[in-house]
């Protein structure tokens, strides 16, 4: 019996591609004007599906993925792009690779809890371009263009979430 | 003259972009932190859910068209005890949730989560607890600007 995949970088990408299908659905919703009963209907999906597949536990497969943008009347496409290269650990070797560090972006005025924060957040993560481990996939809809600074990530392609 | 109220401008902020900020009082940090900084794979999902919320909602001003009602949600208006309402919000992931208001802090728009629920069971924000964060927002010296 296989294994589960635990490897962090694979987590951080599966996650952040569910994110990438849900930040391109809605901006999707939001342009045509639809609501999400709406397209339940129009994709011949319960809302309560529909609900689910948006959320966070959400695991779609790539055939409601197909479904839901066609009834919108877009297609999804797929490409890919290689990984930027891993990062090597110093050579103090302090610095792990997954080790938790104040999230970027805050000014230095409010990292005064910085002792008790540095595990709290890791660095660069909220962006997929410099951690998942061995390439990526990215949504592309065919008359929607993804936000010049979405990321990307794995594809990993998995049956519906219970 | 001081007030004596909290002020916001005094949390944390745990997350900073372009066009605005998420801050956290310190009773909702360390749930906050409880709940992400593990190395479990929940922990690590919260994580990467709630930065790539955070992210959006501080780097866009239209944050609300990708942001769905699973992700960052209006839950209503709630009395702020003072005779008032306060428009309380969401962030949402993996059934963990932080409830705060968007306000004005420092000059920026800013999220101001005050209120955690670490694991609910039920997929439905807690009534008590988005009144309860309404009261606190009131506390703060922001509110009252």
């Amino acid at each position: 019996m296989t294994q589960p995949i635990l490897d962090p970088k694979v987590i951080e990408a599966e996650e952040n591609l569910l994110i990438d299908f849900h930040f391109l659905l809605q901006e999707l919703m939001a342009e045509k004007g639809i609501s999400q009963s709406e397209l339940a209907e129009m994709a011949g999906l319960s809302k309560p599906r529909l609900t689910q597949i948006l959320s966070s536990e959400a695991n779609p497969t790539i055939k409601s993925i197909a479904r839901l943008f066609y009834a919108l009347k877009e297609q999804v496409c797929l490409s890919r792009k290689p990984l930027p290269a891993e990062e090597k650990p110093t050579a103090s070797g302090s610095e792990k690779p997954n080790e938790w560090q104040w999230g970027k972006g805050v000014p230095p005025e409010d990292r005064k809890d910085e002792k008790q924060l540095v595990r709290m957040m890791k660095d660069n993560f909220a962006s997929n371009d410099n951690h998942v481990p061995h390439a990526r996939v990215m949504f592309i809809a065919s008359e929607v263009a993804l936000a010049p600074d979405a990321p990307d990530a794995v594809l990993t392609p998995d049956a519906d979430a219970a | 003259m001081a007030s004596g109220r909290l002020k916001a401008i005094d949390f944390t902020r745990v997350w900073s972009g372009a066009r605005g900020d998420v801050r956290m009082s310190p009773g909702a940090l360390a749930l906050y932190q409880e709940a992400i900084e593990n190395a479990d794979e929940l922990s690590l999902k919260r994580r990467v859910h709630l930065e790539r919320y955070f992210r959006e909602f501080c780097d866009n001003d239209d944050y609300i068209r990708r942001l769905n009602d699973q992700k960052f949600k209006k839950e209503g208006n709630f009395p702020d005890g003072l005779g008032g309402a306060v428009a309380v919000y969401t962030f949402k992931a993996w059934k963990w949730r932080v409830y705060g208001a968007v306000m004005n802090v420092d000059a920026r728009r800013c999220f101001v989560g005050m209120v955690v629920d670490p694991a609910k069971k039920r997929d439905k924000a807690d009534r008590q607890k988005l009144k309860a964060t309404a009261k606190l927002i009131a506390e703060l010296d922001e509110y009252h600007l």
